[in-house]
């Protein structure tokens, strides 16, 4: 059984077994997140080897009072996003943090797509979108702590959040219409 | 069905969505890595195996007469000293930031002096080997040393001379030539990409053994390019905030002596507190998750006393005049009768006259805090330690009339005074908050100096609101 508590009092003291017992425990788990947030895949490959190398090197400072998967899974995030600095990927400013009513979706569209499939259709949204849209949704962080992470201000998470679902409505819509014609094809 | 729905959908599906991972390969990346320790003595030891590599290096780069050897002498440095710098800029991560302007300044002076035939370079071949292997044992021989250091600290013999003399033999006998054919090797590779060809040449040769691999990952992730969450809270926790608050004095008047003190009875009838004003300024220290914490600040506070007197009364007064004045028939008399004429007057007296307290305190007080999320509930009892008293205004004297309320009637100073407080305070951020505050406060300490023989004690109870800052 995985004892998170024992495992991390192992790696402080630098064994290796449990340094291993770590890293097959959260890899699996981690290497999709910094999928999710990394360039690309060949490049999130990089961040998960950051991710336990960060991890590793400043288990210290984990305390203990808070989950470790939400400090893992926020390295992995912060090493994956770092990657798109190196890249000089510079987030979007959007002027206006307008409130947008949306419209209904059919389930039927989504429901019964699997995970890549689904990961592939956010992936359709700008890329300042994409990560906002991301962190909130899927990671659930706050506005103040993406804007901590990308480095932009809470209100352009507001609104870039806000457009990302304008446009999630455009690309289900398009793939709702492209589904009914395809059946009328059919 | 709306898009929260399809964030929810995705919320499931991709948040625990797992892929499998090759650990043995991910382990072999990031080993060894150990969790930063706070042990000096590493420190130290990893600072005197330096220096010791430093020593030997100066001695293997003991400056020649031709150009060629100072150029080498210049890569040499270069290499020896920083081996670990040049293979961090390493083609397993394209995404690290690459110097090639400073490898370039380095390496094209190499390659102005040095001119290599073909028949040196396959003797530089056979030097490069030769060197990489060095190399490799000078790091096996700096971490033996590193851990001699550490044996002989715990009280083992001292290894250092005999290995420290092997190293410096070794680096001795290291090619030049080797090293200056592997560096012009990389001098040619710079205009395409000097880092992924001399990281990839040092590996193929062994020279990036596992110590410089994680190195390198090390480097890529330095605490500047990634914040770390640390999870680990500040230990202690400041507020800093200002109160304004209202308050209602009870004054209590006795007197001192057993004379008779005409202003006293009117005093203790007609003179009345009115509300007062309370301002502060606080600052607590709290430690994290401790429930209970201290509190002080600087209080200023002014509390208003009237006396109003309300008199109905007749003035009588008496003056003398001509009652009646005669004159006889004949006219030659007049006779004037003089007497005391009486005058009743109707007085109505209707006069407020103010006095005010001003006081400055230095409250030190303990803390309860109870929080459930946004809103917090506090209990704070303490002692004030008042720093000034004066008093502006009129007051009704023992001539029964009014005089400056000066220091000859109030002191200047009332010692301690113990107070009371309930809070409720709200949230509006992680670090700003509003709040209010009930409080009660007693004054153990006579306000009337020595020579005023009405003595006067407060109690105090009153309300405020306060906005603070949490950091």
């Amino acid at each position: 059984m995985f004892e998170i508590n024992k495992i991390l009092d192992k790696c402080l003291k630098g064994e290796q077994r449990a340094q291993t017992e770590l890293v097959r425990h959260y890899a699996k788990k981690l290497l999709p997140v910094c999928k999710r947030y990394a360039p690309d895949d060949h490049l999130a490959q990089d961040a998960l080897q950051e991710t336990f190398i960060n991890t590793f090197r400043y288990l210290d400072k984990y305390s203990g009072k808070g989950s470790f998967d939400a400090w893992i899974r926020r390295i992995a995030v912060n090493c994956s996003l770092s990657l798109h600095k190196k890249l000089n990927f510079r987030y979007q400013q959007v002027d206006t943090a307008n409130d947008y009513i949306l419209p209904p979706i059919d389930p039927s569209i989504y429901a019964h797509l699997d995970n890549e499939e689904l990961l592939e259709i956010v992936k359709q949204l700008p890329k300042h979108y994409y990560m906002v849209f991301n962190l909130y949704i899927i990671e659930g962080y706050d506005h103040k702590e993406i804007g901590e992470m990308l480095g932009i201000g809470e209100s352009t998470s507001r609104s870039n959040l806000s457009r990302a679902r304008q446009k999630l409505i455009g690309i289900l819509k398009k793939k709702q219409a492209f589904e009914f014609a395809s059946k009328i094809a059919i | 069905m709306e898009l929260n729905n399809f964030e929810k959908h995705l919320k499931t599906s991709l948040h625990n969505m797992e892929e499998e991972v090759d650990v043995a390969k991910l382990m072999k990346a990031i080993q060894p890595i150990e969790p930063k320790r706070k042990k000096k003595g590493l420190y130290i030891a990893s600072v005197v195996a330096v220096m010791v590599l430093l020593a030997g290096s100066s001695y293997y780069l003991t400056p020649s007469n031709t150009s060629t050897d100072k150029a080498l002498s210049v890569l040499t440095t270069d290499l020896s000293h920083d081996q670990n710098e040049l293979n961090n800029e390493s083609s397993e991560y394209p995404s690290a930031p690459v110097k090639k302007e400073q490898f370039s300044e380095q390496y094209q002076l190499v390659d102005r002096n040095v001119e290599l035939s073909e028949s040196e370079s396959r003797n530089y071949i056979q030097h490069i080997e030769q060197a990489t292997s060095n190399i490799y044992e000078i790091h096996k021989t700096k971490r033996s040393v590193q851990q001699s250091l550490e044996d002989s600290r715990n009280g083992s013999t001292n290894f250092l001379g005999s290995r420290t003399k092997t190293t410096i033999t070794d680096r001795a006998d290291v090619s030049k030539n080797g090293y200056q054919l592997a560096v012009r090797q990389n001098v040619e590779s710079t205009t395409k990409d000097i880092n992924l060809v001399q990281s990839t040449k040092l590996k193929s040769l062994g020279m990036m053994n596992l110590e410089t691999e994680s190195d390198i990952n090390l480097k890529l992730i330095s605490p500047k390019q990634v914040d770390c969450p640390t999870f680990v809270e500040n230990p202690w926790i400041f507020d800093f905030g200002t109160v304004m608050g209202l308050s209602n004095p009870t004054k209590s008047l006795t007197k001192k002596t057993t004379e008779i003190l005409p202003a006293y009875a009117s005093r203790a009838t007609n003179e009345k507190s009115l509300e007062g004003l309370d301002l502060e300024l606080y600052i607590s220290a709290k430690r994290a998750r401790w429930p209970v914490f201290l509190k002080s600040g600087i209080n200023y506070s002014r509390w208003s006393e009237r006396m109003k007197i309300e008199e109905d009364y007749t003035e009588i007064d008496t003056i003398q005049g001509i009652i009646s004045i005669t004159t006889s028939e004949t006219g030659d008399t007049v006779k004037y009768i003089y007497g005391d004429i009486y005058v009743e007057r109707d007085v109505q007296i209707r006069q407020s006259i103010h006095y005010y307290i001003n006081r400055i305190d230095i409250p030190l007080s303990v803390v309860y805090e109870k929080e459930y999320g946004d809103h917090a509930f506090q209990m704070e009892f303490g002692t004030r330690f008042n720093v000034s008293t004066f008093a502006r205004g009129l007051i009704y004297n023992n001539q029964l009339e009014f005089s400056e309320a000066s220091s000859a009637i109030f002191r200047r100073l009332t010692g301690l005074n113990y107070f009371g407080k309930l809070h409720y305070r709200y949230y509006l951020s992680n670090n700003s908050y509003v709040g209010t505050q009930l409080y009660y406060q007693y004054i153990p300490g006579d306000f009337a100096s020595n020579t005023n023989n009405i003595s006067q004690t407060y109690t105090n109870y009153g309300m405020g609101f306060y906005y603070g800052y949490r950091f």
